[in-house]
């Protein structure tokens, strides 16, 4: 087990040094001057001294490997640099941001997990049953939605009609926002706090819900059919209790897996759905970084995004082990 | 050993039909079968893969999925229920407390994300209300008794750190965890190596004694049959082609395909004799052959008449005189010849 | 000529004045006045206009709002009537000059505080500025501390006090300053939040300075900050020390204004429709359909422009000789297109860069500012006979999610129609900053008065002075700086206002260093229940004047 954790540690590490390399080198690639564009727009030659200064003051003057090694070597002791854009540090930025977004994500993700298994579980018990057609349905739909146009339609129901028409209080939602950013033990909103997350979470886990509730279901129809489904029910088990105890936690298996490489998936609508609802996570600040070419912002963004990506696949590999007791960590993950 | 009609009788399956609704048409894989089964008795039946005989140990359960599988006419008597047309809840008490089930494949028939004692332990806190804690020392107890070693760590493990003979003893531990009066055993054997066949034959053997239930055995392994079973019916295309105590199966084989199984047997005392499998293959059961549906495959057969035209019914065959009660019958329009030949060869 | 000290007029009649131009009567505002109510407001922030409301680093109107309600500087105009808006002392109680305008002493009024009780002092006026000018401190306005004797070398870092040009008497509550060239309109322009006051003993505890405007700053204006800002919105307070506006208003109405911020127009709007927020501004596109939902717009012509400069920097765009490519550009624009297009027709099509109610405006200066494809494509002709040649596409700068898109598009086409290529460069973070950089081709500029003098357009924006400020093309040209300077130091109004107008129709017509697109009208829509909300030509709203009506 600890083997199996250091040696996924190491490859996290690997992975980090393989993204950040290949940004760095990405970013230099374009054919723009990292100076010239902090000194002014592209395609054009501001004043040479103002360069000059600004390769001098980021060091950019020195041969590109020379530049990399410096800054693997920085980042080794967590200094990502500062902005070009406004001078702001790179850490200040992720300790100001990161919290926004691992609540909005950590909530996602359990929304995405307990809705969508449980709609996914509602639907293989019953069925062809209306729920089961209902969410056949809305997974169609869902899934042909564009995460910002969903959005907006969100923001013009729950929050625009809601409004106009005068729904009560409780469902006009906040569509802007983090709002009072008041939280109970880190991660629980308080009840003011608590209108400003349900549209964000509601369309960041939408897609990969309607995923979770279809790969449940067929998970699950699928476990049915097992053998050992038939000796649960010929040692004379309640159906509920066959489906608790027996099929759930085998269908699970590939749900967490999926839920776990989806996290991805995850990190890359978060950055649209934090820029539709104005929510101050480091989603938004990638995308802002990544137009203004403002390279310590991104690549110190991009190593938090990965170690936490890393991280999220490792919990995700060792609940699999509680899943599914045929994974073994010591032998290679062999069976 | 004879048989024990006059013993309590447990089960009676009464003109059992079951078909099968598929996209390709109607399976016909059971078709007005009936059978006793008596306290202490070990009833086996044998037969190919698809001739109707793991469908039948189902439907007792009401294991068979529906759809695609229509259970219909007659009756399975347990004692007093009907299982087809019982309650859930008796019939829910009847499954693992009354009537316990062997599978064929111990692997996927155990759960693999519980522990072996988990699922053993189940059937108890179910059927007895026992406590976690008095179902897993009782999971012990039972696999101590189907001779599994160190079963207190043992009893912790996962189904896929058992070997194959192991699970297949955790799974007869499983069964018998609730002492049930029936214990139908779903071709117990065939999953499992030559060597542990054996062993766990023995087990079941020894069981049979320690829980004095009766057994259902569903196997195409006539050695197994031999081993173990009083009475014994063999099945083809899903009807009964012949019934009677084992020594009769055996020894006065009345049916040509009985025979032709027999011929596939190897013989222990014999080991250079040639082994003669039955030519052709088990009929569609969407499309049975008309009149005997063993006629294509079958040695003794004349054809047409009357073999591929006229369906041959089950024939009382004259008793020894050894064994007034015998209920030997087969369904072979030339029964009572091959009998009578067969006995003629044994003088 | 002495100009004679500023009368301060009977404050009753003003405040009467004040409410009036602001459309509404006293009654509803002292109906409002202890309802306990809460503003909050959706159109001034949008995220990527923000840098800093310290009044020494804040640079766009986005800003300027939050700190024109934090601090009252020597003087402000009064818009009591908007054609004519009239200087009046606010914090200074009024003003000397001596004969050529390039001495001035200002006499503060006196028990005046700041919201945590330290006084408001002459000297924290000579505090500040020296603060603001300081060179390590970068202000983007820094610059206007040039007009100071010694300023420029406190912003080149040469000197580090302006002790021999501003002198504070706090026993006598004069200050006395010194300019580095005559400027009459010096008492106007230090309205600009720049040359407000700050509390000294708070600020300079400070080691580093920009931690000022991230922090909660302490003001004298009709609002004191509740709590840091933050990324998300920015909370005030009434400040119940605060001494009254130039209209005799004494106390801000509001209980509590809040500046929510936005990451775009379009958000800020739904936000706004979602009852979230009781402000906005209209994107473009929902002009007509706004004014028809909602019965309070404010529509008042704004003393802002909306143009396109020159990057003079850009071989192919700047300098004399392009300059027929320059005015072809400008005549091939199809103004009346955009404004119908994006605007709904909601803005004016300009003439020129100083909008109409700058004193000493005139419509119809620029002779390229009308639509002719035809011409512009003859004298592009013209321009490749005298060798001229476009090596590639010319690039359209703007900052994204502003409503600049359509715009860009509509230009894109034109120029298109008379063979001039082009690519789009939209820059989401620091547009602004990167223009005034060197980073400018053909730009999207946009200017609001900071107060209304004609200079205010001409000096600061094309003036070779502002160049790295708000000067986004590097315009620089002798013949336009003369004129400037001239101007300036004209103690003459009228003939100031004809030397300003010689300069701009240079500008337009001889250099052609920007091409004007269309004059802001106002564009923000507020909720039923608001009072008291009027944009001024000068885009900052009197926040101290705005109300909720009580349901």
């Amino acid at each position: 087990m600890n083997a199996f954790v250091l040696r996924r540690l190491a490859q996290l590490l690997l992975v980090l040094w393989g993204a950040v390399t290949l940004l760095f080198f990405l970013f230099f690639l374009l054919p723009d001057n990292p100076a010239e564009l902090i000194a002014g727009g592209k395609g054009k030659t501001p004043d040479p001294q103002v360069v000059k200064n600004i390769e001098k003051k980021y060091g950019l003057d020195e041969p590109i490997v020379v530049q990399y090694v410096k800054y693997l070597g920085r980042i080794v002791t967590l200094d990502f640099g500062e902005s070009y854009a406004d001078g702001q540090p790179v850490t200040q930025i992720i300790k100001e941001r990161a919290p926004a977004s691992l609540r909005l994500a950590t909530w996602a993700i359990l929304v995405e997990a307990f809705v969508g298994i449980g709609a996914g579980v509602l639907s293989a018990v019953r069925k062809y049953s209306v729920a089961d057609t209902l969410t056949t349905l809305l997974a169609a739909l869902l899934s042909a939605i564009p995460v910002f146009v969903l959005g907006y339609l969100l923001q013009q129901v729950f929050g625009v009609h809601a409004f106009k028409a005068g729904w009560p209080e409780w469902a006009q939602l906040p569509v802007q926002g983090i709002g009072p950013n008041t939280w109970v033990a880190w991660i629980f909103p308080t009840v003011e706090e608590f209108p400003y997350l349900i549209l964000p979470v509601v369309v960041l886990a939408s897609v990969s819900a309607i995923i979770v509730a279809r790969l449940a279901r067929s998970s699950m129809l699928e476990v049915g059919k097992s053998d050992f489904i038939r000796t649960a029910r010929a040692k004379g088990l309640k159906e509920g209790q066959i489906t608790s105890r027996h099929v759930l936690r085998n269908a699970m298996i590939p749900v967490v897996t999926f839920i776990g490489i989806d996290f991805g998936v995850l990190v890359g609508s978060a950055i649209l759905t934090e820029t539709v609802f104005n929510w101050p996570g480091l989603g938004s600040k990638i995308a802002q970084a990544a137009s203004a070419r403002d390279l310590p912002v991104l690549l110190g963004l991009t190593v938090v995004v990965v170690v936490v990506f890393g991280l999220v696949n490792l919990c995700v590999d060792i609940s699999y082990a509680w899943f599914d007791p045929r994974v073994r960590f010591d032998e290679g993950g062999g069976q | 050993m004879a048989s024990n009609t006059s013993s309590e009788r447990l089960l009676s399956v009464q003109d059992l039909h079951v078909r099968f609704e598929t996209e390709d048409g109607v399976v016909q894989a059971v078709n007005g079968l009936s059978f006793d089964i008596h306290r202490g008795e070990v009833f086996a039946i044998v037969g190919e893969s698809g001739s109707g005989k793991s469908v039948t140990a189902m439907s007792i359960l009401g294991l068979l999925p529906s759809p695609p599988a229509v259970v219909e006419g007659g009756a399975i008597l347990w004692r007093e229920d009907d299982l087809l047309s019982v309650n859930q809840q008796r019939l829910r008490q009847i499954r693992g407390g009354e009537i316990a089930m062997i599978f064929q494949d111990p692997l996927t028939a155990l759960n693999p994300v519980h522990s072996i004692g988990r699922q053993i332990g189940e059937v108890m806190r179910i059927h007895r209300g026992m406590s976690k804690k008095q179902a897993r020392a009782h999971a012990i107890e039972m696999l101590e008794l189907v001779g599994i070693p160190q079963a207190a760590t043992r009893v912790d493990m996962h189904p896929h750190e058992f070997s194959g003979g192991m699970r297949q003893r955790a799974v007869i531990a499983m069964a018998i965890a609730c002492k049930p009066d029936l214990l139908i055993a779903d071709e117990p054997t065939t999953a499992l190596d030559v060597t542990i066949q054996a062993q766990v034959l023995d087990v079941l053997n020894d069981i049979k004694e320690e829980i004095d239930s009766a057994i259902l055995l569903i196997t195409h392994d006539l050695g197994v049959v031999a081993g173990m079973a009083d009475e014994v019916l063999v099945m083809y295309a899903g009807s009964e082609v012949e019934r009677g105590s084992v020594d009769e199966i055996f020894y006065e084989s009345a049916h040509p395909y009985t025979t032709g199984l027999l011929g596939s047997l190897p013989k222990m005392n014999d080991p250079d004799s040639e082994l003669r499998p039955i030519g052709g293959q088990p009929p569609s059961l969407i499309n049975l052959p008309t009149g005997c549906a063993f006629h294509p495959r079958c040695p003794v057969a004349q054809i047409p008449s009357p073999c591929s035209e006229i369906v041959p019914v089950s024939q009382k065959l004259t008793a020894k005189t050894e064994a007034p009660e015998s209920e030997h019958r087969a369904a072979c329009h030339f029964a009572q010849d091959l009998v009578d030949h067969a006995r003629a060869a044994a003088l | 000529m002495t100009r004679t000290s500023m009368v301060w007029r009977s404050a009753v009649v003003l405040a009467g004045m004040a409410v009036i131009a602001a459309g509404c009567s006293s009654d509803n505002k002292s109906e409002s006045s202890d309802s306990g109510a809460t503003f909050t407001d959706g159109a001034q922030l949008i995220a990527e206009n923000l840098t800093s409301y310290d009044p020494g680093l804040v640079q766009t109107l986005d800003e300027s709002q939050v700190t024109t309600a934090l601090y009252d500087g020597l003087t402000d105009f009064d818009w009591s009537n908007p054609e004519a808006p009239e200087l009046k002392g606010l914090a200074a109680d009024s003003w000397t000059a001596n004969a050529d305008s390039s001495e001035f002493t200002f006499k503060i009024k006196d028990g005046l505080e700041f919201s945590n009780g330290d006084p408001v002092l002459p000297s924290s006026f000579a505090y500040a500025w020296v603060r603001n000018g300081q060179s390590e401190f970068a202000s983007p306005y820094g610059y206007l501390i040039d007009y100071v004797k010694g300023g420029t070398a406190l912003q080149d870092g040469t000197v580090t006090n302006l002790d021999s040009a501003i002198v504070a008497d706090d026993s006598a509550m004069t200050l006395k300053v010194t300019l580095e060239a005559p400027q009459a309109d010096f008492p106007a322009i230090v309205s600009h939040p720049f040359f407000g006051p700050l509390p000294e003993k708070e600020v300079s505890k400070l080691k580093d300075q920009n931690d000022w405007g991230s922090g909660i700053m302490i003001g004298n204006g009709p609002f004191k900050m509740d709590a840091a800002a933050n990324d998300q919105q920015v909370v005030l307070v009434r400040n119940d020390s605060w001494a009254g506006n130039v209209s005799g208003d004494t106390r801000a109405v509001l209980d509590k204004l809040v500046f929510k911020i936005s990451q775009s127009q379009d958000s800020a709007y739904t936000d706004f429709e979602a009852g979230n927020t009781q402000s906005a501004s209209i994107p473009s596109g929902q002009f007509t359909a706004a004014t028809e939902t909602y019965k309070n717009t404010t529509s008042q012509p704004q003393l802002g422009s909306y143009h396109f400069d020159f990057g003079f920097t850009d071989p192919q765009l700047g300098g004399v000789d392009n300059t027929l490519l320059r005015q072809a550009i400008s005549l091939a624009i199809d103004r009346d297109e955009i404004n119908q297009k994006v605007y709904e027709g909601f803005r004016t099509t300009s003439t020129g860069i100083t909008p109409n109610g700058i004193p000493g405006f005139e419509p119809g200066l620029c002779k390229f500012c009308t639509f002719d494809p035809t011409a512009a494509k003859a004298l592009i002709t013209q321009w490749k006979e005298a060798g001229g040649q476009l090596t590639g596409p010319i690039t359209l700068d703007f900052n994204t999610d502003s409503g600049n898109e359509p715009v860009v598009a509509i230009i894109q086409q034109n120029l298109k129609a008379v063979g001039i290529d082009s690519e789009l460069n939209g820059i989401s973070e620091k547009y602004f900053g990167t223009m005034a950089e060197g980073g400018c081709h053909f730009c999207r500029a946009g200017w609001y008065a900071d107060y209304p003098t004609y200079g205010n357009f001409m000096f600061d924006l094309y003036s070779t002075a502002s160049v790295g400020g708000n000067n986004m093309g590097s315009f620089s040209d002798p013949v336009f700086d003369d004129l400037v300077n001239t101007a300036q130091s004209e103690p003459d109004s009228a003939k100031r206002s004809q030397l300003y107008r010689d300069a701009e129709t240079y500008l337009l017509n001889d250099s052609t260093g920007t091409v004007p697109i269309n004059w802001y009208n106002g564009d923000q829509v507020y909720a039923d229940n608001v009072v008291g909300y009027t944009q001024p030509p000068l885009g900052i709203i009197a926040w101290e004047n705005v109300g909720i009506k009580p349901s």
